[in-house]
């Protein structure tokens, strides 16, 4: 039959036709004229750094930001007049340290249109975020860089840098690399004099502390030993309420995030072992937006810590000497 | 002749039909969403290509195709399973796109390129495919196929439940719920070009499963009699799904419903025959697809909900209805 | 011309419904398939029908049929199972058309004469006025000659029918066997299964008689269906007569 050969050469020709677009687009994809070469490569998650776009030379270029961690690092180095724009989460307290600081600048909600009309010269954002938008702003020319969270606290210095080379402010950078690095060695020379104390930090969700992490570093930093950590978690760091029973700790420390809404991770928290362990044990409570991004403005929740082991010092103080002695 | 009578019906959708395509494909290149809510047009002349070219039009063509592909599978499968009530994701072909594009977050491949993540998705469709296959056997009937479907449905949604829980960090299982959730934002033509080369030879094995659809209206044995084996049908409409349903999920996450309701809502019109709805169930899917994209750049500022979602408000009270209609009319 | 069955065999697992059967069976006849249950009537019609795979050769014309492509085949041999029905709520006459799938290229429309073929197969089944009506609103009998009609529609020089007559009023099944004997006075070769004897005695122009899955009966009903066969086979006793020069064979009293 004529129409069926008619419909199987179109069936054909369609056929062939999508295969030789789809290689045709997948080469050209990218390669942009004018945009700095940015091929993504295979691998584990990792930041990718590119040099500052020759854009206009003199004024420092535009940035836009997509992620939260990335909108407080660029809030800490830029300078205000290159930011273009933040997510919309840096604006929130209960997530951003930073933000009063966030709210004077326009939004976004992380799509590819809005940072278009933006028009930024370089963008920063997460490696987790949107894929899609990351890899549609590459493909429309932008630079986009990739910040991976941070897992210990000398990758904040690492962000820092990376950050203060994409934007042009290598100098402010290194200033506040200083400054955090004199901040961590007053600490540490507090470390020498005070014995550590067992803690255990409760977060929403029965997750606590995992180690390695950037909390683990806050944690040891401000004299505390983090005890789930010491006697084994689960990949994610669950909190076992059972070891918790078995090891009691000096100091339980509490992360607070969005305590006056209802939440099941929440819930969690108020579990009768927790809040009887609670009832006679030293508990500090530390907002959850310290906890979230690696950020200079870390070393904020390392104080709250130490303020809280002493505090803990002294309990244990107190119950020592009742012990061996009498009531005074 | 009757026969006249309902060509002239049919051709009455095609009248309503193309137009509500174009009208909302031309709906879904000229509205955007900026940060400050939806906008009409395509901004400064600076932006105005990118934004035509590179944005709107990639998600209205992937929108079109992925609708499209939903209700032509949609109105397929109802065709072979003789049941009104039958959707795209029975046979597991969107679940197990789903997991091969989490494996493929799990296993780190999917961060640095996002090209990756979709070729998972195929793969775990395909994977799937031919699960069912070895499972329900080439001489299989209908009912061992359809729980065979159920086995890997259930299978895909453990693994992927396991996979999520080894993810490398919160952040990558968030990642991936969201993705699960099915969306169009963000996709570039790649994407489209990424998933065509499965979608079309999937529409082509559909369409040479039509007459066998037709001829199963009068149960299988007669559907044999009549020079169109059940088998081959059945493995025409479900090659031909998991190849194009798989390629649209790959691309745009899970999106529901738009397989069980186009059908539905054609069939006063087009009429039961299998055949004679495929071709409209991929217009109506494309313009319901792309109508409830448009919706979503519609809503107020704040950041854009999930496509998937959309869908699924609008179809779930739509199968609920259906349940209750079939429920009393078989006597409930 | 005619059906020739050759040694075909139907075995579903380990059991044997149809052992080696020969049969020719020449058009212009309507052959009753007749038989206690279990002997393997169904089986063998869905063999002729290609339905069931079956050892032996069956061939029309000299043809066999495995050689013939899918629609020739469907076109040589129309075939109406037990439980038939329609799925989808379609009218008579869009059910009638379907039987002219096997007559349609891909993509092809029903022509002028494909709409003539289904009127006249209406017709034939005196369903005529049924045509715009629903299937699913039709009676029992109603359908049943809309269901026949389809298979007159094939238009093919064979037709094997399977129990066309269950569970129908005496005055509908009158009607679908005089249509069967119709079709084959204009020269189609018809095979009914059949459980019904009398019926089967008074209408078929040859009797097959099956049980145990092979054939021990084949010829003329009066001779097929004597009453020593009756009483073998099917264990019941016959009241035998002439009615109006037709024969009468009614099962009459059980035989222990």
């Amino acid at each position: 039959m004529p129409k069926r050969k008619m419909l199987a050469v179109l069936a054909a020709a369609a056929v062939a036709a999508a295969l030789v677009g789809s290689s045709v687009a997948m080469r050209s994809s990218g390669a942009r004229p004018g945009s700095p070469a940015d091929r993504p490569e295979v691998g584990p998650p990792r930041a990718s750094t590119t040099a500052p776009p020759a854009t206009r030379a003199g004024p420092l270029p535009t940035v836009a930001s997509i992620n939260l961690c990335t909108d407080q690092l660029v809030l800490s180095v830029a300078d205000p007049s290159q930011i273009v724009t933040l997510s919309w989460l840096s604006a929130d307290p209960e997530e951003s340290t930073l933000a009063d600081a966030a709210a004077r600048y326009p939004l976004n909600y992380g799509s590819a249109e809005e940072i278009l009309r933006f028009d930024p010269d370089i963008v920063i954002a997460g490696v987790y975020t949107n894929a899609f938008t990351r890899a549609l702003l590459r493909d429309l020319g932008y630079a986009v860089v990739d910040i991976p969270p941070a897992n210990a606290l000398e990758d904040v210095e690492t962000h820092l840098r990376q950050v203060g080379a994409a934007i042009g402010r290598t100098e402010r950078a290194e200033a506040l690399i200083r400054e955090m690095r004199a901040r961590i060695a007053r600490h540490r020379r507090r470390l020498e004099s005070a014995a550590p104390v067992a803690a255990v930090v409760v977060r929403p969700g029965g997750f606590t502390v995992e180690a390695p992490s950037l909390a683990h570093d806050m944690m040891t930093l401000a004299g505390l030993r983090n005890l789930p950590a010491e006697h084994g978690l689960d990949r994610w760091g669950s909190l076992s309420v059972e070891t918790l029973l078995h090891h009691p700790p000096e100091l339980l420390v509490v992360a607070a995030y969005r305590s006056d809404e209802a939440s099941l991770a929440n819930a969690v928290l108020a579990h009768p072992a927790l809040e009887r362990l609670a009832e006679r044990t030293v508990t500090a409570e530390v907002p959850g937006s310290m906890w979230g991004c690696g950020l200079p403005g870390s070393l904020d929740a390392v104080a709250l810590l130490e303020r809280a082991a002493d505090e803990a010092r002294s309990a244990r103080t107190l119950r020592t000497s009742r012990a061996a002695g009498g009531v005074p | 002749m009757n026969g006249a009578a309902l060509r002239a019906a049919g051709g009455t959708a095609w009248v309503l039909l193309v137009p509500l395509m174009l009208g909302a494909a031309l709906l879904s290149l000229v509205i955007g969403r900026t940060s400050t809510g939806p906008t009409l047009g395509f901004g400064d002349a600076a932006i105005a290509g990118p934004v035509l070219m590179e944005i709107r039009l990639p998600r209205t063509l992937l929108a079109l195709l992925v609708g499209g592909t939903l209700g032509l599978s949609g109105a397929a499968l109802q065709g072979l399973l003789r049941n009104p009530l039958a959707e795209p994701g029975l046979l597991g072909a969107s679940s197990g796109a789903a997991l091969g594009a989490v494996l493929v977050f799990y296993f780190g491949l999917a961060a640095a390129d996002s090209l990756v993540l979709p070729l998972g998705g195929v793969a775990g469709s395909v994977a799937a495919l031919g699960l069912l296959y070895g499972l329900a056997g080439r001489r299989a009937d209908l009912v061992t196929i359809v729980l065979a479907g159920i086995a890997i449905n259930a299978l895909a949604a453990a693994l992927t439940s396991l996979a999520l829980n080894f993810a490398p960090s919160p952040y990558a299982a968030l990642e991936i719920l969201f993705w699960m959730l099915g969306s169009l934002a963000d996709r570039s033509a790649v994407h489209v070009w990424l998933a065509l080369p499965l979608m079309l030879p999937g529409w082509l094995l559909i369409g040479a499963a039509a007459r066998g659809l037709d001829a199963l209206t009068l149960g299988e044995e007669t559907a044999a009699s009549l020079g169109f084996p059940p088998a081959r049908t059945q493995w025409l409409v479900i090659g031909g799904t998991a190849l194009s349903v798989g390629a649209a999920v790959a691309v745009t996450g899970v999106i529901g419903f738009v397989g069980l309701v186009v059908p539905h809502m054609l069939r006063p019109w087009v009429g039961h025959h299998p055949r004679r709805l495929l071709a409209p169930c991929f217009a109506a899917g494309a313009a319901l697809t792309l109508l409830a994209d448009v919706a979503i750049r519609l809503m107020p500022p704040g950041p854009e909900l999930k496509l998937g979602v959309v869908t699924a408000l609008i179809g779930a009270p739509f199968f609920l209805q259906l349940i209750l209609k079939h429920g009393r009319e078989s006597g409930g | 011309m005619s059906l020739r069955l050759d040694k075909v065999a139907v075995r579903y697992g380990r059991r044997d419904a149809v052992l080696e059967t020969t049969l020719e069976l020449p058009c212009a006849s309507l052959v009753g398939l007749v038989g206690p249950n279990g002997a393997g009537k169904s089986s063998l019609l869905k063999a002729a029908a290609g339905l069931v795979p079956h050892s032996g050769a069956i061939a029309w014309r000299s043809k066999p049929l495995t050689r013939m492509a899918r629609l020739e085949r469907a076109r040589t041999i129309a075939y109406l199972p037990q439980s038939a029905g329609a799925h989808w709520p379609i009218t008579a006459a869009e059910l009638v058309a379907l039987g002219r799938m096997p007559h349609l290229a891909f993509g092809e429309r029903l022509r002028a004469e494909d709409a003539a073929a289904v009127e006249w197969a209406l017709e034939r089944c005196a369903a005529g006025r049924l045509a715009e009506r629903r299937v699913d609103r039709l009676s029992g009998g109603e359908r049943a000659r809309v269901l026949l009609a389809r298979a007159l529609a094939v238009d093919a020089p064979v037709l094997l029918v399977d129990e066309p007559i269950q569970s129908l009023d005496p005055r509908h099944q009158l009607n679908i066997m005089r249509v069967l004997r119709e079709c084959a006075e204009r020269g189609t070769l018809v095979v009914a299964v059949l459980h019904d004897v009398a019926l089967a005695a008074r209408y078929c122009t040859r009797i097959v008689l099956m049980a145990e899955g092979r054939v021990v009966g084949d010829g003329a009903p009066e001779h097929v269906l004597s009453p020593a066969a009756l009483a073998r086979w099917y264990g019941v006793e016959p009241y035998v007569a002439r009615h109006r020069g037709e024969p009468v064979v009614l099962p009459w009293r059980q035989i222990d």
